[in-house]
């Protein structure tokens, strides 16, 4: 158990920076998620945290003691690849053995025949049978472990590669797109195992997702990188409430924020028509975008509050909610989506609000204001313990 | 009776549906062999009419050119006990193959892994090394001839010039089959490291990352616990091909050796060639051919059967 630093590291492949100066604290037992689009170095920083890649600029610590000189097996971390990169040639015992034999076992005492020869050796593999014993009960993988890995489903598969990390007992543990391997309904059961698994080992994880709703259901803290860099850190409240930049808006959340373009002006700024009184740090006229999560737009009567007019193109119906397509007239004809509760929808049905248009309010307090360059300006805060946590849709 | 009558009455309507689908069945059938007849009458006639034929003149005394013959038994298989000539070709075929095959394969698998860790040059010593695949065998047994020639080679010119005797390697009774297993290693080698380089690409990458992860970061390790595991089906292919193809050796002992001296180099292909088209003694090189068939087909089936055993995952 440790926590882990990762020092503005950076570094590059054949002239192309894919870490530029990434820096990161990963606090003791903490499950950190490391989301963002393929391609953006999240594997790369695996890597160097493994010691499997070494990095151009920056340190590494594990526990407080720097790691950069040692080989990835003495940085007591493991690591569970995408791929799970099983031995196909060993049994299910073997692959998870074979850490232990690594670590417990010499070189001579390895061999196939002379290896017999040595006094210890059956006592030491004795030990490491029943550790192995007690972690494929863990995982309940017991009855599977004379299999190969090419007898075995891939959830199983999963498990397996699960036991081999755990059996040493790592520091961290190193996951890389773990789950995206596996059909829609296992992927949502091994969330919830992964977490029982982490909060039962207590173990710091370093968890590598392209799927944000990973990130926002399993996730102490989330680290959502862009082209090499960290682009925000924080809950996952903090980054869905609280974007601090317009592609962590975009990436978190399902479906995904609208953003309409508005204008600062003297009292705040105007969108599609409506004045949003917010407090915003930049010149009057400058261009901005607004982002409006789906469910802050709101299909009851304004009550005072600024509205859009919507066109509205598609319904779609998902039970206890109701997603409603159109384009927001007046704000560039942007494509808008309106998450509104049932009874909020059929209210506004019976009303005979929803004609092929709608008008919708607008909350000033949960719209974010980025420039346009996607930086958050007039920064509004929301109080985390009063805003509800929708549950991410797949 | 209505009762009973209500099931009796759709029954032939199933009967009629059973006659209809084996009459389609059978249909069926028939037009797939129709679709495959090109290929078998190509496989019968290009190999098994062949090697009929060969069975069947081995039962002969078939001269070339005679104009009677007769049918003689195992009378061919029975002077072959008793020719030294086919023994000493047996056996010095099996001592052939046995240096060629491992030499080749394990100098292959060096050079493939040594090769594999080049990133530049990777093509080039590619190249280098299937040169010699690409040459035609007879063309190199001339140069070879010349190269390792005890008077004129330049081998034994940098011998002499050491002070040392000029070596003839295919002049020694002691050495020839060595020299002429060189030769097979040396043409050999260029194919089964690009073999063995096809494996070794296949290789994921995650697996040496979580060998790594896993403390089996030693070079021997790395091979023992990856690398010679994963290649196991291409190292199964390459024996099987590679004892094949060392079987069949011929071309530098007809152009090289003739079988000399003292008998040392003949081997089985160079035996069934001057029986057959020196001797014209077809039914007798037909018998050859058969246990030469037999020999070669039943130890590529059994190397298979039990190394594919071991390496299958
Ligand atoms: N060994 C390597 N050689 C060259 N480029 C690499 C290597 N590893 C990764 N890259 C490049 O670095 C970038 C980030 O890769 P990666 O960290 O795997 O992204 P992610 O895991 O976020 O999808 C990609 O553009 C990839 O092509
Ligand atoms: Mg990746």
């Amino acid at each position: 158990m440790a926590a882990l630093e990762i020092d503005t590291v950076s570094k590059s492949f054949g002239g192309s920076a894919v870490l530029k100066a990434v820096s990161l604290d990963v606090r003791d037992g903490e499950f950190l998620t490391l989301v963002g689009s393929s391609g953006c170095g999240k594997s790369t920083i695996l890597r160097v945290i493994a010691g499997l890649e070494p990095q151009d600029a920056g340190a590494v610590r594990i526990g407080g003691r720097p790691v950069d000189h040692l080989r990835p097996k003495q940085r007591n971390v493991a690591m569970v690849f995408q791929s799970y990169a099983l031995y196909p040639h060993m049994s299910v015992k073997d692959n998870i053995a074979m850490p232990l034999i690594m670590q417990r076992l010499r070189l001579a005492e390895r061999l196939p025949l002379v290896g017999r020869l040595s006094p210890r050796r059956a006592k030491v593999m004795a030990e490491i049978d029943g550790e192995v014993g007690a972690v494929a009960r863990q995982l309940h993988i017991e009855q599977l472990l004379a299999r190969k890995p090419a007898q075995l489903s891939g959830g199983q598969r999963q498990r397996v590669a699960l036991g081999r990390a755990m059996v040493r007992r790592p520091d961290v543990f190193l996951m890389d797109e773990p789950l995206s391997n596996l059909d829609a309904k296992l992927r949502v059961h091994m969330r919830t195992e992964l977490t029982d698994l982490h909060r039962r080992l207590g173990v710091t994880f370093v968890y590598v997702t392209h799927d944000q709703v990973e990130a926002m259901t399993m996730s102490d803290r989330v680290a959502l990188m862009d082209e090499g860099r960290i682009v925000q850190l924080g809950t996952p409240a903090d980054l869905y409430h609280d974007p601090l930049d317009l592609r962590v808006a975009r990436f978190i959340g399902s479906p995904g924020v609208n953003v309409l373009p508005g204008t600062v002006t003297g009292a705040g700024v105007e969108v599609g028509g409506a004045q949003l009184p917010l407090p915003v740090a930049a010149a009057e006229g400058a261009a901005v975008q607004v982002g409006l999560r789906p469910e802050t737009l709101s299909l009851d009567p304004p009550a005072g509050r600024p509205v859009l007019k919507i066109r509205l193109s598609a319904t779609e119906n998902l039970g206890a909610e109701v997603f409603l397509h159109g384009r927001a007239d007046g704000a560039g004809d942007s494509p808008i989506i309106i998450r509104a509760p049932l009874d909020a929808f059929d209210r506004a049905r019976a009303a005979g609000r929803l004609d092929g248009t709608v008008t919708v309010a607008v909350d000033p307090a949960r719209a974010f204001v980025f420039d346009a360059d996607g930086r958050r300006v007039g920064r509004r805060p929301v109080e985390a313990a009063v805003v509800r946590m929708p549950v991410p849709a797949e | 009776m209505t009762v009973l009558a209500a099931p009796s009455t759709p029954a032939p309507a199933p009967a009629a549906a059973t006659v209809r689908r084996a009459v389609q069945s059978r249909v069926e059938a028939r037009a797939g062999y129709l679709f495959a007849t090109p290929a078998l009458v190509l496989i019968v006639t290009i190999l098994l009419a062949p090697i009929a034929v060969v069975i069947a003149l081995a039962f002969t005394d078939y001269q070339l050119g005679a104009v009677e013959w007769a049918w003689i038994g195992l009378g061919n298989y029975e002077r072959m006990l008793d020719d030294p000539v086919f023994w000493r070709s047996l056996a010095n075929t099996f001592i052939y193959v046995a240096i060629v095959v491992p030499g080749s394969v394990v100098f292959a698998l060096v050079v493939a892994i040594l090769v594999n860790e080049r990133k530049k040059t990777r093509t080039l010593y590619q190249i280098i090394y299937f040169l010699p695949v690409t040459t035609t065998l007879i063309a190199m047994s001339v140069v070879w001839h010349f190269v390792l020639n005890p008077q004129i080679g330049p081998i034994a010119a940098l011998l002499r010039s050491l002070g040392l005797p000029a070596m003839d390697v295919f002049g020694d009774p002691d050495l020839v089959l060595a020299g002429l297993a060189t030769i097979g290693i040396w043409q050999l080698v260029g194919f089964n490291m690009v073999l063995f380089l096809a494996g070794l690409t296949a290789i994921p990458r995650d697996l040496y990352d979580a060998a790594d992860i896993d403390g089996a970061d030693h070079p021997w390790d790395r091979f023992v616990r990856v690398t010679w595991p994963m290649l196991g089906p291409t190292t199964v292919f390459v024996v099987v091909t590679t004892t094949i193809t060392a079987f069949r050796v011929f071309d530098t002992v007809a152009v090289i050796t003739r079988g000399g001296p003292l008998g040392r180099s003949e081997v089985l292909l160079y035996a069934m060639y001057l029986e057959g088209f020196q001797y014209f003694d077809i039914g007798y090189a037909a018998a050859l051919t058969v246990v030469f068939l037999v020999t070669v087909v039943a130890l590529a089936v059994m190397q298979a059967f039990f190394l594919d055993r071991k390496v299958h995952y």
